[in-house]
């Protein structure tokens, strides 16, 4: 140091090296709890344009696969390329990760391993706590598992991350259990089980408000009393439906096998799976009344299943002149309803 | 302090006349404007592409802004105009101080000004104030005083063309070290670190960061360009300017 070199900015370059050196600290922990990792793909040229860059990239990847024919062979690695260097730009760019595996995941098992590296690499992102990631990237990297490696087991690992996110609707929810039925060699009775378990827990499944068009009077009844942690009317139709659906053939094959089975220890065995799936379905439907033999509800008044023709025992009519009652009483005679 | 405050002063005047100016912000406002109109060409993503239009015009405006004091230190240094200045009774540190505020000024009154433009530009054509645009601003001020600190300690150094490729050099350097920081957290002051002030590609994906975090960012650019310009001035006090 000689005299010309002034102390006052040597003991100010000092104090602002250690204030940056606070500050610079304390802003890296703040941006690990509410910012992405900086992209990979971020090189000096960029200068930090890398978001702006990635939109010029998508742009151009957009004329170049309009003016594709067909997006398979060496075409289908130059789109693969484009689509990681856009992510690599911008590891949020949903639009890329889904129209990507989109893209690539439907011409060959190839490419349908690239896809899925594609939407693995969206559900590797770190991001921050209070972001949570798009259920389409998951379900999608499901999808294209199922459908195009013929992969369900690994299907459902990535189903399972779609259905946690809160706006996942109720189809992909149906969609696991369907794969979950398929690894168990849709057996009846563990399929039954599934879906007595979604509707259960189907708190955790998105609002649906389809009007009940169609639908047994009694059934929109008694649906509207029925699992109370359950979502839309939709998605609760459709599991009851599919419970009543699983448990008749549950019963109309164990009932045919306890008609060709001589074993005394294997008939009880049979009469108990089917008593075991008589109360499963009667604790779902509640008081609701249902068919014996389709385990679907009817309506006030109905003598026989409209579905199977089956005997019912009529409820809701008046013992006094037979009116069907739009309560607990008679419209017409005030006599109590059976 | 005076001395120090008509350097600024000058600096703003002369900058402000261009007449360049203007018509490079009317420019860059109907960049972003016109960016709605790419509807088909971003795949329905015209909305995320104004806004990160926006976002890139804020910087490359502030940063060229910023690397005119490389070339206004050059300038005064080539036509002697700063001997005249340092034979009266000024400071070497208070005429770089001047240049870096008048220079900062500018840069100022550009990125509010883009930054008003672009707000109300997003606002015509979503119905949305897209305010934490203002998060964005603020946080690209804070590394555009970096870049302005990092121009003056390099144009007193070295010539005008070195000076500012080098500040564009580190700037770029700056983001792209970023990653790096994780596991070694001294770089950021070692170098700048332009990319812990850049918050675009969360912003751009409508990820609500905190205000606190834009203003840490801010406090860090503006101690590190403490730290530069300390720097700028023990070199310059040390450079032959005759």
């Amino acid at each position: 140091m000689n005299s010309t070199t002034p102390v006052s900015a040597i003991v100010s370059l000092v104090a602002f090296l250690l204030a940056s050196l606070f500050f610079g600290s304390q802003l890296q922990n703040l941006r690990a709890g509410e910012c992405v990792k900086p992209p990979k793909g971020e090189n000096i040229l960029h200068a930090g344009l890398a978001k702006f860059i990635s939109q010029l990239d998508w742009m151009r990847l957009i004329q170049l696969r309009g003016g594709m024919e067909e997006s398979g062979g060496s075409k289908a690695q130059v789109l693969a390329k484009k689509y990681e260097r856009i992510t690599n730009l911008d590891p949020m760019f949903s639009a890329a990760y889904e129209e990507g595996a989109l893209d690539l995941g439907w011409k060959d098992a190839d490419g349908a391993r690239e896809a899925i590296e594609l939407l693995g690499k969206a559900m590797k992102v770190q991001r921050p706590k209070d972001w949570k990631l798009d259920w389409k990237i998951p379900f999608m990297a499901g999808f294209i598992c199922k459908m195009r490696l013929k992969d369900p087991a690994q299907a459902i690992t990535f189903v399972e991350k779609a259905v946690q996110h809160p706006d996942c609707p109720g189809y992909v929810h149906r969609y696991l259990i369907n794969l979950k039925s398929e690894v168990r060699d849709n057996n009846p009775s563990e399929t039954l089980k599934l879906w007595v378990e979604y509707l259960n827990n189907g708190s955790t499944v998105q609002q649906i408000t389809v009007p009940a068009v169609g639908i047994p009077q009694a059934a929109r009844r008694m649906r509207t009393g029925l699992g109370a942690g359950m979502a839309g009317d939709s998605d609760r139709h459709m599991a009851l439906t599919q419970i009543s659906r699983i448990s008749e053939k549950i019963i109309s094959t164990e009932q045919a096998a306890l008609g060709a089975e001589k074993d005394p220890e294997r008939k009880k065995a049979i009469l108990a799976r089917i008593e075991e799936t008589q109360k499963t379905v009667n604790e779902v439907y509640g008081n609701t009344h249902i068919c014996p033999k389709c385990f679907r509800p009817y309506n006030a008044g109905d003598s026989f299943c409209v579905f199977d023709a089956a005997p019912l025992k009529p409820y809701g009519v008046c013992p006094k002149d037979g009116t069907v009652t739009r309560g607990t009483y008679c419209q017409k005679c005030g006599g109590k309803a059976n | 302090m005076n001395d120090m405050m008509t350097i600024c002063r000058t600096t703003y005047t002369r900058v402000v006349r261009t007449k360049s100016l203007y018509v490079l912000l009317v420019t860059v406002l109907l960049l972003v404007g016109v960016a709605h109109l790419y509807t088909d060409l971003s795949g329905g993503r015209q909305m995320e592409l104004m806004y990160d239009t926006g976002g890139a015009v804020v910087t490359l405006v502030g940063l060229f802004t910023a690397l005119m004091v490389t070339f206004d230190i050059a300038r005064d240094l080539r036509e002697k105009v700063a001997v005249t200045l340092l034979s009266k009774p000024l400071g070497r540190s208070h005429y770089l101080l001047g240049k870096f505020f008048g220079i900062l000024w500018i840069v100022t009154v550009n990125i509010v000004v883009l930054s008003a433009g672009i707000i109300l530009v997003l606002h015509m054509e979503s119905g949305v104030w897209r305010t934490d645009f203002l998060k964005l601003a603020v946080s690209t001020w804070g590394a555009m005083v970096m870049a302005t600190a990092l121009g003056v300690m390099f144009a007193s150094i070295v010539g005008d063309l070195p000076a500012a490729l080098l500040t564009l050099f580190v700037f770029g350097a700056g983001h792209a070290l970023v990653g790096w920081c994780d596991s070694m957290p001294w770089l950021a002051t070692l170098l700048p670190g332009f990319g812990l002030a850049n918050f675009k590609n969360e912003l751009g994906n409508g990820l609500g960061i905190s205000w606190e975090i834009v203003m840490y960012s801010v406090a860090y650019t503006l101690a590190y360009s403490g730290a530069l310009l300390s720097l700028a001035t023990i070199f310059f006090q040390k450079r032959d300017i005759a």
